[in-house]
C-alpha cells in the first residue's frame, strides 16, 4: 500500500525529517538548505506513481510538521500537491535520465513552496511574499534541482530492491 | 479507470484529513498528541544532533585551513568579550545617569536580576523549512520552561519560546519574519520595532523621522509591550534607510548572535511575559462589569 514494508517506510521518512531538522540546516547553499523530504517524495512519486507518492507525502509531511514551528499540516498539504503534480508523469520516467526528475524538482519546489506560504498566510497572517520568493524560493529551485539526481538515484535503488510488482493500491 | 478513481478518493481523503488537522491544530486540540510524539522523538533528535555536531566538525576541519580557523575563533571570542564588556560599561553608565534622575529607580526596576532564573538548553534541531526560523531545545516543562519565555546567549537575544513540551521547547528566533520586538538604540535611546527578515538580518522599523540614528549603534530590547525584559542586546545598526517622503525611517540591524552556530541557549525563567491582548480583554470585562 505504501510502496514497501511500512515498518521500513515510516522509520525512513522519520529519518529524512530528522536529517532535515538536524544535519541539513548546517548545509546551506545560496542561503537555503536542500529540501530532502520534498525531493524524496517527488522521486518516489516519479518511480511509483501518484498513489504511493501521496501516502509518502502524507506521512513525510506529518513527520516534517512535527519538527517544525509552523502550523501542523502546512508541509503535508504542500507535499500532497507536489506529489500529485509529479506522480502524473510517472510513465515517462526512465532511471537513466535525470532530466525529468530535475524538471519535477523544479516544478515541485515551486508548487510546494507557494502552497506552504499560502498556508502560513492563512494561519499565521504575515508572509513577506516578495522577499520569500526572491530569497528562498529562487535559490531553492536551483539547490533542489541540482540535488535531485542524487536523491533520485538512491530512491531508484530502493525501488529496485523493494520490487514494484509486489505493490498495489486496491487493485 | 478504477485506478484513477481510487487515486482521486485517496487524494480527497488525504487533503481533507490534512485540512481538518490544520484546523484542529490551530484550535489547539492536537497539542497533546504532538507533545506525546515529540516526547518520544526528542531523545532521538538529540542523539542525531550530537552525531551531526561531531561529524560536522570533521568536515569543517577538512575544508578549512586549521590555523586560520583557530585564529579567527580567537579573534571572534576576543571581539565578543570586548563587545559584551563595552555594552555592559555603556549600560552601566546609562543606568547611572538614569539613577540620578529617578531617585527610586532601583526599587522600581530590578534590571538585570534575571540571571538566577535561567535554564540551560541544548539546541537539538532547527526548523526543516527554509521559510521558518525556529530552534528546538532539549529543555521543556520539566525544567520550568514556559511559553513566551525569552531565550538568550551571552552575546544577545535569541528569541522566545513558542511552544513547549515535557522535555523540549520550540523557540521562535528574532530573525523570523513573524517576530517583532520593541527596541531602542543604546546611545540615543531612539525607539522602534525590530522585525525579522527573510535574509537573516533584522530591520528596525517605525523610527521617527525627527530622531537621529547612525551606523554602529547598538540596539537593545526596550521592554515595551511586556514580551522581553529591557536591555537585552539585539544587534548593531549596519545601514540606515531614510527617505523624506516616508513617514518613518528604518535601519538594518545585524544580530550579535550567530544563529547558525548556536549550540547552547539560556531561557530566562524569572521573566513573566505580559499578554497585552489578554490584559486588554480583562480590562474590558472589568469596565463592562457583571
Amino acid at each position: 500500500m505504501i510502496g514497501c514494508n511500512p515498518y521500513l517506510v515510516v522509520p525512513l521518512l522519520l529519518l529524512v525529517a530528522l536529517l532535515q531538522s538536524t544535519a541539513l540546516p548546517g548545509l546551506t547553499i545560496l542561503g537555503v538548505s536542500p529540501e530532502l523530504m520534498l525531493l524524496t517524495v517527488l522521486a518516489w512519486s516519479l518511480l511509483r506513481g501518484v498513489e504511493e507518492g501521496l501516502l509518502w507525502a502524507f506521512l513525510g509531511g506529518l513527520a516534517l510538521d512535527l519538527f517544525s514551528g509552523g502550523p501542523l499540516g502546512a508541509s503535508t498539504l504542500a507535499l500532497l500537491a507536489a506529489s500529485v503534480s509529479t506522480g502524473l508523469t510517472q510513465g515517462a520516467v526512465t532511471r537513466s535520465s535525470f532530466l525529468l526528475p530535475m524538471g519535477a524538482a523544479l516544478a515541485g519546489t515551486l508548487l510546494y513552496q507557494i502552497i506552504f506560504l499560502l498556508v502560513i498566510q492563512f494561519t499565521r497572517g504575515h508572509v513577506p511574499w516578495t522577499d520569500s520568493l526572491l530569497r528562498v524560493t529562487l535559490p531553492s529551485l536551483a539547490v533542489n534541482t541540482l540535488a535531485m539526481p542524487v536523491v533520485f538515484r538512491a530512491l531508484a535503488w530502493l525501488d529496485r530492491k523493494t520490487g514494484r510488482e509486489q505493490i498495489g493500491w486496491g487493485r | 479507470m478504477g485506478g484513477f478513481s481510487n487515486r482521486n478518493l485517496l487524494l480527497i481523503f488525504l487533503v481533507l484529513a490534512t485540512l481538518i488537522g490544520i484546523l484542529l491544530n490551530e484550535a489547539g486540540y492536537l497539542e497533546p498528541i504532538e507533545g506525546a510524539i515529540l516526547r518520544l522523538l526528542s531523545p532521538l533528535q538529540a542523539r542525531l544532533a550530537t552525531i551531526v555536531e561531531t561529524s560536522g566538525g570533521l568536515f569543517r576541519a577538512a575544508r578549512d585551513l586549521r590555523d586560520l580557523r583557530q585564529r579567527n575563533e580567537e579573534l571572534e571570542a576576543d571581539y565578543a568579550q570586548l563587545l559584551i564588556e563595552n555594552v555592559a560599561l555603556k549600560e552601566a553608565a546609562q543606568e547611572n545617569a538614569t539613577l540620578r534622575q529617578f531617585f527610586q529607580f532601583a526599587q522600581q526596576h530590578p534590571g538585570f536580576q534575571l540571571v538566577g532564573g535561567e535554564v540551560k538548553g541544548r539546541v537539538i534541531g532547527r526548523d526543516p523549512n527554509n521559510f521558518l526560523r525556529y530552534l528546538t531545545i532539549d529543555a521543556g516543562e520539566a525544567q520550568g520552561v514556559q511559553k513566551g519565555m525569552p531565550v538568550i546567549v551571552p552575546r544577545g537575544l535569541v528569541g522566545r519560546v513558542q511552544s513547549v513540551g515535557p522535555n523540549w521547547a520550540q523557540v521562535l528566533l528574532i530573525t523570523d519574519p513573524r517576530s517583532s520586538i520593541s527596541a531602542l538604540t543604546q546611545t540615543s535611546r531612539v525607539t522602534g520595532q525590530v522585525q525579522g527578515h527573510v535574509s537573516g538580518d533584522l530591520v528596525m522599523k517605525y523610527i521617527s523621522q525627527e530622531e537621529s540614528v547612525s551606523e554602529g549603534q547598538i540596539v537593545l530590547s526596550s521592554g515595551l509591550g511586556g514580551n522581553f525584559p529591557k536591555g537585552l542586546v539585539i544587534g548593531q545598526i549596519i545601514a540606515v534607510q531614510q527617505r523624506d517622503s516616508d513617514l518613518f525611517q528604518q535601519a538594518v540591524v545585524r544580530p550579535t548572535v550567530d544563529f547558525d552556530r548556536l549550540e547552547m541557549v539560556l531561557v530566562i525563567s524569572a521573566f513573566k511575559p505580559v499578554d497585552l491582548a489578554e490584559e486588554s480583554e480583562k480590562a474590558d470585562q472589568e469596565t463592562q462589569g457583571p
